[in-house]
This record gives structure tokens, sequence and C-alpha cells, in this order.
């Protein structure tokens, strides 16, 4: 209908051309004008009725290698050049319903998984006041600065976010759930606060397929903005239980539990994890520090299943469409003497060291560090090329953040394989 | 009807040469909006929506112009110290969590006075030279 009004007009401004000698300057200069501003009006219905559906869209495409025979258990990166690591293909729907209420969805494929298109997160939003918002649906836990945009290579400077410390909490990047988000500002803090809760179930290609379910979840988060600043604080409880008969986990846990050397079983077991966040951007200079912690409530016995920390600190400069930056990460699992309690009293029960139990013993304990040094250049303002070179500086004889099983056999050989491995990535971020 | 060929000669130019130097940029609101002055600080989070509102809590909605406009790119560089990657990818981060979209973008200078004029609640940024009295200048970029 607007468009058939809009071509009507343009026909009128044809005719009304060629009848501008018998129409004074003046009186012809309003009328121009005011067929500006019609048309201009029907052009305006026009996209506004085209915004009511948006879809926008994100691509990550790259090769990586690594130099160990060691796979790295956040990618299946080993000796070769790998293209599937770092694709990720996103569309994202926006569908408004009204002025207050809209449904929102996030389908991504990524290359690890031969691009099997999953929904990431998906919700109906819907505006209580200008300052409240009500969401209900599939979404993301807000546990780190970047949750809400993972897989947007291109909303961040490095190749990917530290793996160190987001593959910490992987299990549980979303819920199924409802949250409120309230924004308010205090003089020129502005400040955005953050509660849900929900359940998650999944299965874990983790330790052969580990179906688990998460229940009670309650996450609270909490970021300010002031000037160049944005801080956060998260907090996320989980009670976790996930069914490890018959897998690894399983086998483990039965020679733990019937020696009284502890216990791997989730049974309802209250997982608490708490993060903060500091993040500087003057537009020249970058600088970005995050920290997690977790807990676990209601454990008895030795903490087989290790508690985790890790950070990350970056700092990048921009020089005008090339941005070099430094990235340092570490994570370590606390709790260690646990497990080696743990393995004292299998030993003197006469359990083999070979055992998959004593194994487990060593197998979870997890310490690595890491150096990155990356640049990225801006090849439009919707396209970016990423080069890093990420150093794993120490895994203080653990697995690390390797394929864990290879990894102790390497360990095990005597190998020297995991320190000092090199990881290079290519990558291509692009938004549309 | 000289004047508006001369007019549209000068936009012709404008278009065809985006290095051209523009005259002072400034921030404009309605006529009787309560506020007189503002900092390119609070500018600049009203345009990247860290709030919606005015320093005297009034509703602020913003009006963007087109991507490309020599305008726009001085206006994002100088005020929000963005230039149009960094735009994107901050925008990149509220779109691809629905958390936020980017504000409305209108055609040129007379179209954001045209939306200012019929809405008490808009800001907009405009060339000096398109300032008349349906729009109030409240802050001068030089």
């Amino acid at each position: 209908m607007a468009i058939n009004r809009l071509f009507r007009w343009i026909t009128f401004s044809y005719l009304l051309f060629f009848s501008l000698a018998s129409v004074a300057s003046d009186e012809l200069e309003e009328l121009v004008e005011d067929l500006e501003y019609e048309i201009e009006d029907l052009i305006e219905q026009i996209d506004e009725r085209n915004k009511r559906f948006k879809i926008n869209g994100f691509l990550s495409a790259g090769a990586s290698y690594s130099d160990s025979t060691v796979p790295l258990e956040s990618t299946d990166l080993l000796d070769e050049v790998n293209f599937s690591p770092e694709a990720v293909l996103g569309l994202q729907l926006e569908f408004k319903l009204n002025d207050k209420s809209k449904v929102v969805t996030q389908l991504v494929g990524r290359g690890k998984t031969d691009f099997d298109i999953v929904a990431e997160w998906g919700y109906f939003a819907y505006k209580v006041t200008p300052a409240l918002t009500f969401r209900a649906g599939r979404l993301r836990i807000p546990l780190f600065l970047l949750s809400d945009y993972l897989e947007v290579g291109y909303a961040y400077p490095w190749v990917r976010p530290s793996a160190e410390v987001y593959d910490l909490a992987e299990l549980f990047s979303s819920q199924d759930g409802m949250d409120i988000l309230y924004n308010f500002s205090v003089g020129s803090v502005d400040t955005q606060l953050q509660l849900g809760g929900g359940t998650l179930a999944r299965t874990s290609p983790s330790y052969g397929g580990l179906t688990f379910k998460a229940t009670d979840m309650i996450t609270m988060a909490a970021l300010a903005n002031y000037k160049s600043w944005t801080l956060n604080a998260n907090v996320a409880t989980v009670d976790f239980v996930a069914d490890i008969t018959g897998t690894l986990l399983g086998d483990a846990d039965n020679t733990f539990t019937s020696n009284g050397a502890g216990e791997i079983k989730f049974d309802h077991l209250d997982i608490l994890y708490y993060s903060v966040g500091a993040a500087f951007d003057n537009g020249v200079w970058m600088f970005q520090a995050e920290a997690i912690d977790t807990a676990y409530e209601n454990r008895p016995g030795p903490q087989i299943f290790p508690i985790q920390r890790a950070h990350y600190i970056s700092i990048a400069r921009r020089f005008n469409r090339v941005t070099p930056y430094f990235l340092f990460a570490q994570n370590r699992t606390v709790s260690a003497s646990d497990r080696r309690e743990a393995d004292a009293i299998l030993a003197q029960a006469g359990v083999s060291p070979f055992d998959l139990a004593r194994v487990f013993t060593q197998l979870l304990d997890h310490t690595q560090s890491s150096w990155a040094l990356g640049i990225n250049y801006s090849l439009s303002p919707k396209a970016k090329l990423k080069f890093e070179w990420k150093l794993i500086g120490s895994t203080k004889g653990t697995v690390g953040d390797f394929e864990d099983f290879a990894a102790f056999t390497s360990i095990l050989g005597g190998q020297d394989a995991l320190d000092g491995t090199n990881v290079y990535n290519l990558v291509f971020d692009v938004v549309f | 009807m000289i004047n508006k060929i001369n007019s549209l000669a000068i936009t012709a130019l404008l278009i065809a040469s985006p290095t051209l130097v523009l005259a002072d940029l400034v921030v404009v609101v309605h006529p009787d909006n309560s506020v007189s002055s503002i900092t390119d600080a609070d500018i600049s989070r009203i345009f990247l929506k860290k709030t919606d509102s005015f320093p005297d809590k009034n509703k602020a909605t913003p009006i963007d112009q087109k991507e490309g406009n020599p305008l726009r790119d001085a206006f994002y560089s100088k005020v929000t110290k963005k230039d149009a990657a960094q735009l994107n990818s901050y925008w990149s981060r509220l779109i691809f969590t629905g958390k936020g979209t980017p504000p409305k973008v209108v055609r040129n200078d007379k179209k954001v006075k045209s939306l200012i004029s019929k809405n008490a609640d808009h800001i907009g940024y405009i060339d000096s030279a398109s300032v008349d009295d349906t729009v109030k200048v409240v802050f001068t970029l030089k």
C-alpha cells in the first residue's frame, strides 16, 4: 500500500516538474519541500514495517594449528592445520510483536559439530516499564563479561575468549527459565541488574557422554558503566545431578566408594560460581580482566572432583585499523591434597596405580598458564582479520587444558609434549 | 529557483567529496526541552543507549544519521571516541544478545530537525549551517 502511494507521488512529481514554467518560483519551492516531506514519511513508514522483523548474522572462519601431538580439550586441535574449530555461523532472528514485546532467537552452527544448527538461546521479552524487562525462554547465563556474545568473534579483539577461563563453566552457558533486567543510573554510572532462575538438562561429550540435569539455577549479575569503564560481578548457583552410571567416572566412583576414599557421585551437588570483571576502553587503549572461582556445598569426604579457579588479563592498543593485543590466562584446580589423600587410601588398599580411580586422582588436576600475542586488522567496518600466537607455558605436570587421557598417557610416557605448546590461529570475523 | 539549484549543487559536492571540511557539528533538541546544555559524556551515554534519559531525568531518544555520512563519523569519533568499526563492534555486543538496538537512523539534517520538532524527547546532531528555529542547540563540537 505504502509503495503504491510512493509510486503515485513519484509520478505526480514528474508531472509537476514538466509544469514548472507555469508556477511561480516561491510556490514551487514550497511544493517541492512538501513533496520531499511526504516521500520521506512514506519511506519511513515502509522502513518501520520492515523493522518489525530483523535478521542479523555473524560468521567466523579460519585455520588453526598446534605443534603438540596431544589435542587441546576445547578445540580438538593437534599438529595439523585444522579449519573447523574456529568456524561458527550464527543467525539472529528478532520479531517485534509491539512496542513492548518481542521474540528473539539465535541459531548457531559450529564447525566442530559439523554445523548442526542449534537454537543457542531464544526468548520472549516484555518491557514492563522503560527500566524493567521480563524475559522467558532459553537464556544465556550471565557469568562473564562476554557471556551474552561468546561466539560473536567480531565483538571482541581476541580470536576467542580465554579458554582457560570461559571453558570452566561451559556446561552452564544457558538455562531454560526466566529473568528480569533492571536498568538505572546513579549520576553518570549506568547500571544493569539481572536476576534469573531456571533449569538445564544436557549431555556433555566429556567423560564418555555425561547426562546431567541442573535445577534450581539462580543467577545474579550486576553490570556498571562509568565513562570508559565497565565493571561486573556475577553469582550463579546450580543444583547439579549427573547420571555417571556406566561412564568412566561411574566406574572410578565405584572404586572410591568401595574403599572409603570419597566419591565422585553428583547427587544434588550444589555448585556456586562467582566471578568479577573489569574492562576499560577509551577508543585507543583497551584493558580487560576477569576472575572466576567455584565452590561446592554438601560434598562429603575428600574432594575428588576439583574446585577450579581461573583468571585472565588482556591489554590492547588501537592504531587506526590495526590492534595488537596481549592476553595472559591461568586456571588451576585447588584441593589437590584431597585427591592425594584419596590416592593414598586406594594405594593402601592395594588398588593398582593404573586403575581408573587412581588415574582420575591425577587427571582431575588441571593447571594451565598461557600467553597470547595477537593482532587484529579491521578490513571494513563489519569485518576483521585476526592472527594469534598462543604459548601454553606451564601445566605443572598436570594435563592442563589438553585432552585428558591423551595428555596423561603423554605425561606417563615421560614426554614433555605439553609445556611450550604453540597454538596459531588465523581467523576472519564478520557481522552482517 | 537559483537558490534551490545552488543548494542542490552543494549537496552533490558534499556527497561526491566526503573529505570536505564540515562546519561545526551541533547537537540539537526540541526548543521546549528543558535541557539548555549537555556534556559530550552525557551525549555519548544517550547515543550508545547506556541511558535513556537526559541529565534532568526526562526521556531521551537519540536520532542517528546514515552510515558513511562524514558528519556521523565526526560525531562518533569525537563524542564517543569510536570509529565506525569500533561502533559496529559495540553494537554487535548488544544486537547479538537481543538486549539493545542502535538508534533510529534518518537520511539527513532536515529529517533530524523534522523529527525533533515533532518530538520533545528526541536528540540529534546536525551541521551548524542547518540550524533554524525548529531546534535548540545544546552542544557544539568544533
